[in-house]
C-alpha cells in the first residue's frame, strides 16, 4: 500500500509563471474553475441579500415609504429571487461539484475541461445580461422570478428588462446543461480503479442525480423562455389568450423545470450534509444504499409534481399532483431517519461544519413539514401566494440550501486553501444566522395565515400586520449582519493554522491528497474497497501501527 | 435522563407561544370550515412529526456528544434493512391517509350544485374588480364596480345560501381571495374558472388580489358583505348603478367632447365639466361599431325631459347639440338613448 506524507502546496501551479488574473482567466483546472464559481456565487448572494434587505425595509411599515414606485419594488423582489436562485444557489453547488467531484471519484480533472471553463464564463455573462435591465428605461424584469404571462406580454410590460432577463436566463441554462453533461461523463467514465458506483461518496451521487435532473428538465424551461421572447418581440401568441394562446401552458412548462430545480438546489446540500454528519459523528452513513435510492426517488418523483405550484389556477388535475407531491415526503423522511440513525450512538463533535449541519437538519425540517400543508390542494387554497409560501421557500432554500452552503464552506475551506477556519468566528456566524433565520422567516407563516399576500409593496389597509413584519425585518438585518463574521473569517483564515491533508478524519478521496491538491490532484490513490477509502486506509494504518507495537513489545 | 427532560420543557415553553401563531383564521364559509378541519389535521401530524424528529436530533446531539479524552471509534453500524422498511412504510401510510382526506375535501368543496342563490361574474382587471349579478326585476343591470379605482368594490351575498362565483379576465392573471374563507382561485384569461361560497354569518370581509398583476397589485382590494336574505333581495332589486364621482374643479369649458369606446356600449368619459350661466356645445364622437347618441337630463332619472340631445350616429362619426345655460350643479346625467345603461355624469361649475 502506498501512503503519502503531507505534501506542501506546489510553489507554482504552472511551470511558467503567469499573473494570477491571466491564470484564472485562461484556466481549465476544475479546482480553479470551482473557486471562481464560489467567488461568483457568493458575490450574487451578497447582491441578492442587499436587495432582500431593501424589500424588508419597505415592508417594515404598512405604507411602505422606502420605495415610492411599486414598479421599483416589483423589480427588487424579482431581482432578489433571480440573483439567489439562478446566480447563487445553483452555481454555488456547481462550484463545489467542480472542485470536489473529480477529487471524490479520484479523477485528475473534469471530463471536458474547456467546456467546463465555458460553463463558468457563461454565468457572469448571464448575470450582466439580466442586471443590465437596470440600465434600460423601463428597468429590469419586474413580474416576479416566475415571469408569468400575460403580465409579461409586451402589451402589459414593455421595456427591455424582461427581454434581457429571458436572454440572461437562457445563457445560465446553457451553462447548467453543459455542466450537467460534464458531471455525468466525469462520474460515469473517470472514476478511479475500484470506485464502483456503490462506493461513490454521497455528495457525488447527489451531484449525479442533480445533473440528470438538469439535463432532462432544463430544455423545457429554455423552450418556454424562447416562446415568451417570441411572444414579446415577434408577434407570437403562444401564451396570450387574446390571440388564441394559453397562459397556463407557460406555467406548466416553467414549473416542469423549476420544481425539479428546487431539488437541483437542495439535493447537493443533502449530499454535503451526508458527508459532514458521518465525519463528525465518527460513523459511516447509516443506510448508504437506502440514502442513494431515496435521492434517486426524489429525482424521479420530482418530474411528476410540478403542478402543485398551480393548484389555485383551477386548471390542474388535483388528485394526481397532490398524491405525487405527498409521496416526496417518503424519500425525504428516509433521509432524515438515516441522518438521525447516523448521529445515534456516534461520538459527535461540534465544529462549524457540524453546527451548520444541525442547523440544516432542524431548519430544513420546517421546510419539509410546511411543504406537507401546501401538498394538500384545499389547504393550499388558503396558503398559496401568501407570506406563508414565502416562509416555506425560505425554510427550504435558506434553512436547507444556505445552511448546507455554509457547512460546505467550513468543511472544504481547509482542502481548498490548506488552512483551517477560525472556530470561534464560525460559532458566532452560526448563531447569528440561526437566530436571524428564525426571526426573519418564522413570523411569515403567521402573516400568511392572517391574509398577507406575497409581492405587495404596501399594506396600508391592514396595519395589524406591521408588528410581525417589523420582527421579520429585524431578523433579515440580523442575517445581513451574520455575513460579516463569515467574510472576515474567510479573509483572516488565509493565514490560519495549517490544515494538512485530512483535518477532519474524513472518509472520501479528497482527504487523501494534499491541501490544496496538486494540479493533477493525486500523486497516489489508496485501494478503494468501500465508500470510505480514506477511513479504511486510516484504520489499516492504525492496525499496522498497533501490530508493530505489539511485535516490538 | 433528567437534563434532557429539562431541555425539553424549556423548548416546549419557547415553542408554545409560536404554536398560537400557527392556527389558521376562523373560517367564515361552509367550504372554509372543511379546509380549516383539514388544516388542523395536517398541523397535528406536522407537530407530532416535527417535535419527534427535532427531539431525536437534539437527543442524539446531547446524548452522543464526544466526551473529552474518549478517542475510541463508536460502533460502525452501516445500516439496518428492517429499519429502512419501517421508516419507508410508516410515512407512506401517513401520506396516503392525508391524501385520502385531501381528496374527500376537494370533492366536498369543488362539486357544483344544481341551483344557486346568486351567480356572480367576477371580472379582474388592472387594478380592480367588477361584480356582475345580471339583471334584477326592475330591469336594472346589477353591476358593482369601483369609482375611479379608489374605493374598493363590494360584493354583496346572502348569508347561509350558496353563491356561485364565475371568474373572468381579459387581461392578466389575478387571484380572487377572501382570507377568512381560506380559499382563493386564480382569475385566468382565456379560462373559465368558478367556485362556490356559502357564508355562515353576516359581516364584512376583506378581499384582495393574490396573484402579482402589475404596478398597483397591492391596492387591488375588495370586500364581501354577507347579509340576510331580505336585505340581499332589497339590495338586489333596488340596485342603483353607482354614479361616478366627479370632483375635479377648474376643468369646466363651454365646449365639451364626449367619445364612445369603439365597439362597446360605453363612454370614454365618465365625467364632463361645463361652465355655468352660458350655453355650451356638446360634441359627441362615436368611436365606431355601434349606433350611439348623447342626451342630457337633470338629475339621475333618464326618463326626465332631455335638456339637449344629439342625432344618433350610426357608426364612426360625430354630432353635436346645444345645452342651454344652466345653474351650477353636479347633478346632471348624459346617456345614450340607444343604450340606456350607457351613462356618464355632467357637472356644471
Amino acid at each position: 500500500m502506498t501512503t503519502v506524507a503531507a505534501r506542501p502546496a506546489p510553489a507554482s501551479p504552472t511551470p511558467k509563471r503567469k499573473s494570477v488574473v491571466v491564470d484564472y482567466l485562461t484556466t481549465t483546472d476544475h479546482k480553479k474553475i470551482g473557486v471562481m464559481y464560489l467567488y461568483f456565487a457568493f458575490f450574487a448572494f451578497l447582491v441578492g441579500g442587499a436587495l432582500a434587505l431593501v424589500v424588508r425595509a419597505q415592508l417594515a411599515s404598512p405604507a411602505g415609504t422606502i420605495i415610492k414606485d411599486p414598479d421599483t419594488y416589483n423589480q427588487m423582489f424579482t431581482m432578489h429571487a433571480t440573483a439567489m436562485l439562478f446566480f447563487f444557489i445553483i452555481p454555488v453547488w456547481a462550484g463545489w461539484g467542480n472542485y470536489i467531484v473529480p477529487l471524490q471519484v479520484g479523477a485528475l480533472d473534469m471530463a471536458y475541461p474547456r467546456i467546463n471553463a465555458l460553463s463558468f464564463w457563461l454565468l457572469p455573462a448571464g448575470f450582466v445580461t439580466v442586471f443590465s435591465g437596470y440600465l434600460t428605461g423601463g428597468g429590469p424584469a419586474q413580474a416576479g422570478w416566475t415571469e408569468y404571462p400575460p403580465l409579461t406580454n409586451a402589451r402589459f410590460l414593455d421595456g427591455h428588462g424582461t427581454d434581457l432577463w429571458i436572454v440572461g436566463l437562457i445563457l445560465v441554462g446553457v451553462s447548467s446543461t453543459l455542466g450537467a453533461i460534464n458531471f455525468m461523463v466525469t462520474i460515469f467514465k473517470m472514476r478511479a480503479p475500484g470506485m464502483t458506483m456503490w462506493r461513490m461518496p454521497v455528495f457525488t451521487w447527489n451531484i449525479l442525480v442533480t445533473s440528470i435532473l438538469t439535463l432532462l428538465a432544463l430544455p423545457v424551461l429554455t423552450s418556454a423562455l424562447i416562446m415568451l421572447f417570441i411572444d414579446r418581440n415577434y408577434g407570437g401568441s403562444f401564451f396570450d389568450p387574446a390571440f388564441g394562446g394559453n397562459a397556463i401552458m407557460y406555467q406548466n412548462l416553467f414549473w416542469f423545470y423549476s420544481h425539479p430545480a428546487v431539488y437541483i438546489m437542495i439535493l447537493p446540500a443533502f449530499g454535503l450534509i451526508s458527508e459532514v454528519i458521518p465525519v463528525f459523528s465518527r460513523k459511516p452513513l447509516f443506510g448508504y444504499k437506502a440514502f442513494v435510492l431515496a435521492t434517486a426517488a426524489i429525482g424521479a418523483l420530482g418530474f411528476s409534481v410540478w403542478a402543485h405550484h398551480m393548484f389555485a389556477t383551477g386548471q390542474v388535475l388535483l388528485p394526481f399532483f397532490a398524491l405525487m407531491t405527498s409521496f416526496i415526503a417518503v424519500p425525504t423522511g428516509v433521509k432524515f431517519f438515516n441522518w438521525i440513525a447516523t448521529l445515534w450512538q456516534g461520538k459527535i463533535t461540534f465544529e462549524s461544519p457540524m453546527l451548520f449541519a444541525f442547523g440544516f437538519l432542524t431548519m430544513f425540517l420546517i421546510g419539509g413539514l410546511n411543504g406537507m400543508f401546501s401538498a394538500s390542494p384545499p389547504v393550499d387554497y388558503a396558503l398559496h401566494d401568501t407570506y406563508w409560501i414565502v416562509a416555506h421557500i425560505h425554510a427550504v432554500l435558506f434553512g436547507g440550501s444556505v445552511f448546507g452552503v455554509y457547512a460546505s464552506f467550513y468543511f472544504w475551506y481547509p482542502k481548498v486553501t490548506g488552512r483551517m477556519m477560525d472556530e470561534k468566528l464560525g460559532k458566532v456566524h452560526f448563531w447569528l444566522t440561526f437566530l436571524g433565520f428564525n426571526i426573519a422567516f418564522f413570523p411569515m407563516h403567521h402573516l400568511g395565515l392572517e391574509g398577507m399576500p406575497r409581492r405587495i409593496s404596501s399594506y396600508a389597509a391592514n396595519p395589524e400586520w406591521a408588528t410581525w413584519n417589523k420582527v421579520s425585518t429585524f431578523g433579515a438585518f440580523l442575517i445581513g449582519v451574520s455575513v460579516f463574521p463569515f467574510l472576515y473569517n474567510l479573509w483572516k483564515s488565509r493565514k490560519g493554522p495549517i490544515a494538512g491533508n485530512d483535518p477532519w478524519n474524513g472518509n472520501s478521496l479528497e482527504w487523501w491528497t494534499s491541501s490544496p491538491p496538486p494540479v493533477h490532484n493525486f500523486d497516489s490513490i489508496p485501494p478503494i474497497r468501500s465508500e470510505r477509502p480514506v477511513m479504511d486506509a486510516r484504520l489499516e494504518r492504525e492496525a499496522e501501527a498497533a501490530l508493530a507495537k505489539g511485535a516490538s513489545a | 435522563m433528567r437534563p434532557v427532560g429539562r431541555h425539553l420543557r424549556l423548548i416546549a415553553a419557547a415553542v408554545a407561544p409560536l404554536l398560537l401563531t400557527a392556527c389558521a383564521q376562523q373560517p367564515v364559509t361552509a367550504q372554509g370550515e372543511k379546509i380549516h378541519t383539514l388544516y388542523n389535521i395536517v398541523l397535528g401530524i406536522a407537530l407530532v412529526v416535527g417535535v419527534g424528529v427535532v427531539g431525536m436530533i437534539l437527543l442524539s446531539a446531547i446524548r452522543y456528544r464526544k466526551r473529552p479524552g474518549d478517542d475510541t471509534l463508536p460502533p460502525q453500524t452501516h445500516g439496518n434493512t428492517t429499519f429502512e422498511i419501517i421508516w419507508t412504510a410508516v410515512p407512506t401510510v401517513i401520506v396516503l391517509a392525508l391524501f385520502a382526506m385531501s381528496f374527500v375535501t376537494i370533492r366536498a368543496i369543488d362539486t357544483p350544485k344544481d341551483s344557486y342563490a346568486a351567480v356572480v361574474e367576477v371580472k379582474g382587471y388592472q387594478w380592480s374588480w367588477t361584480f356582475d349579478y345580471g339583471t334584477n326585476k326592475a330591469g336594472t343591470k346589477v353591476l358593482v364596480k369601483t369609482q375611479n379605482n379608489r374605493t374598493p368594490p363590494q360584493l354583496v351575498v346572502p348569508v347561509g345560501e350558496t353563491v356561485h362565483i364565475e371568474l373572468r379576465s381579459d387581461n392578466v392573471i389575478h387571484s380572487f381571495w377572501v382570507p377568512e374563507t381560506l380559499f382563493k382561485r386564480d382569475v385566468v384569461p382565456g379560462k373559465a374558472n368558478g367556485f362556490d361560497m356559502t357564508f355562515n354569518a353576516p359581516g364584512i370581509y376583506k378581499g384582495q388580489c393574490a396573484e402579482l398583476c402589475g404596478t398597483e397589485h397591492a391596492l387591488m382590494t375588495f370586500s364581501v358583505k354577507a347579509v340576510g336574505r331580505t336585505e340581499f333581495d332589497k339590495w338586489f332589486n333596488e340596485f342603483v348603478p353607482p354614479r361616478p364621482e366627479c370632483k375635479e374643479t377648474g376643468k369646466a369649458t363651454s365646449e365639451v367632447t364626449i367619445n364612445s369606446v369603439p365597439g362597446a356600449s360605453e363612454f370614454v368619459e365618465q365625467c364632463v365639466y361645463v361652465k355655468a350661466g352660458a350655453p355650451a356645445k356638446i360634441e359627441f364622437v362615436n368611436g365606431g361599431g355601434l349606433p350611439h347618441n348623447v342626451a342630457v337630463v337633470k338629475g339621475s332619472d333618464i326618463a326626465g325631459p332631455a335638456l339637449a340631445r344629439t342625432e344618433i350616429v350610426q357608426d364612426k362619426g360625430s354630432a353635436s347639440a346645444q345645452l342651454p345655460a344652466q345653474q351650477p350643479s353636479d347633478d346632471y346625467t348624459f346617456w345614450c338613448q340607444v343604450h340606456p345603461l350607457m351613462q356618464g355624469r355632467l357637472v356644471v361649475q
